[in-house]
């Protein structure tokens, strides 16, 4: 079993629940199938951007006269990431490179983050200055992000009630991935959890803590992220 | 009665702190379950002032610094949620910017990334582009 960074105390768990079912109401979304990420951003007043942080040429443009150490830098941040929340612009930069059935998670992920109020104002806080959140609470932020995604991209509980009328089989998840517009591996994942091979709160932490961690791609300590 | 100039500045901690502005709001803990929803519950709000908890979940802080019109930056750095960049540590978490990353950024990485950001949006702003 791979390393699930998406657990979370029941209480912290309940308050991004809250937040994820706002913004399924919000837009309307409930029943909706696929669930539909782009009214979900509308609602949420988010935009995805047209020219990213991922656009080559917004790379060159910035890199011009400046010295071959800042692109490397750049550049090899970029390549460690795949969605980018400017809380400032209320934008999301997304690698186009990321496959098609996972970037409505990946988007998810960015706008829990915009929809969470404490997330939202914190990461406006760090563009000029030399502080940062706590590593301890940056790592909660993407666990509660993961977890508001997963929750909307499934309906809350609309997943596990189409899965509970399918056989327990392999194509089961297959099937639903794409009724909710998830990917493979996030189907497979949730259908895990909802028989009780995972869990979303703490108590799994200390199961998933004990496997070996996969090895990285390349430098830095790595993110299992099952989308 | 008025502080002493020379009198050390004692640093209240989370709790008492947030105790103190409760009390100047003249808020009971009930009436902030009330008004937060009951995003802060009575109890955990008691736990919190006495120092039985001294790591609330931040969005607990961030509802309270709205009903009591205080700084969240200021309650995130009472919690030690905030700190220096120079104090991460190699494989920790970068936590200046919001990514969906595969592999934490190294400081420098994260600067030069905001930075880019920051480039981005002066772009977008009248006379960018």
């Amino acid at each position: 079993m791979k390393a699930d960074d998406s657990s979370l105390d029941p209480e912290d768990l309940r308050a991004v629940h809250a937040a994820a079912r706002r913004a399924l109401d919000r837009a309307s979304a409930w029943g909706v199938f696929p669930t539909p990420t782009p009214v979900i951003l509308e609602a949420a007043s988010l935009k995805i951007a047209p020219k990213s942080a991922f656009d080559p040429s917004r790379i060159t443009e910035y890199l011009i006269g400046k010295a071959e150490n800042a692109a490397i830098t750049l550049k090899s941040a970029i390549a460690k990431v795949f969605g980018i929340y400017d809380a400032s612009e209320q934008l999301i930069h997304i690698d186009d490179g990321v496959h098609k059935s996972k970037q409505n998670f990946l988007k998810l992920h960015e706008v829990g983050h915009h929809e969470l109020p404490a997330h939202r104002s914190a990461f406006r806080l760090f563009h000029d200055c030399e502080k940062t959140l706590d590593p301890e609470i940056s790592d909660l932020f993407e666990r509660e992000a993961n977890n508001f995604a997963r929750f909307v991209l499934f309906q809350g509980n609309g997943y596990a009630a189409m899965a509970a009328d399918h056989k327990l089989e392999l194509r089961t998840p297959m099937r639903l991935a794409g009724k909710f517009g998830a990917s493979m591996p996030l189907a497979a994942s949730s259908c895990a959890r909802i028989t009780g091979l995972v869990s979303s709160t703490s108590s799994s932490r200390s199961l998933a803590a004990s496997a070996p961690a996969p090895a990285p791609r390349s430098g830095g300590s790595r993110h299992h992220r099952p989308i | 009665m008025a502080k002493k100039s020379d009198e050390p500045e004692v640093k209240l901690t989370l709790g008492q702190y947030l105790a103190s502005i409760r009390e100047d709001r003249d808020l009971s803990q009930r009436d902030v379950e009330k008004a937060t929803g009951k995003v802060v519950s009575n109890a955990y709000l008691s736990q919190i002032e006495n120092g039985l908890i001294k790591k609330p979940n931040p969005n607990i802080l961030h509802a309270l610094a709205e009903l009591y019109a205080v700084s969240y930056e200021d309650l995130m750095e009472r919690a030690g949620y905030i700190v220096p960049t120079r104090s991460r540590s190699a494989g920790q978490r970068h936590g200046r910017i919001a990514t969906f990353a595969e592999h934490n950024l190294t400081d420098e990485e994260e600067a030069k990334l905001v930075e880019f950001l920051g480039y981005l949006r002066s772009r977008k702003k009248p006379g960018g582009e």
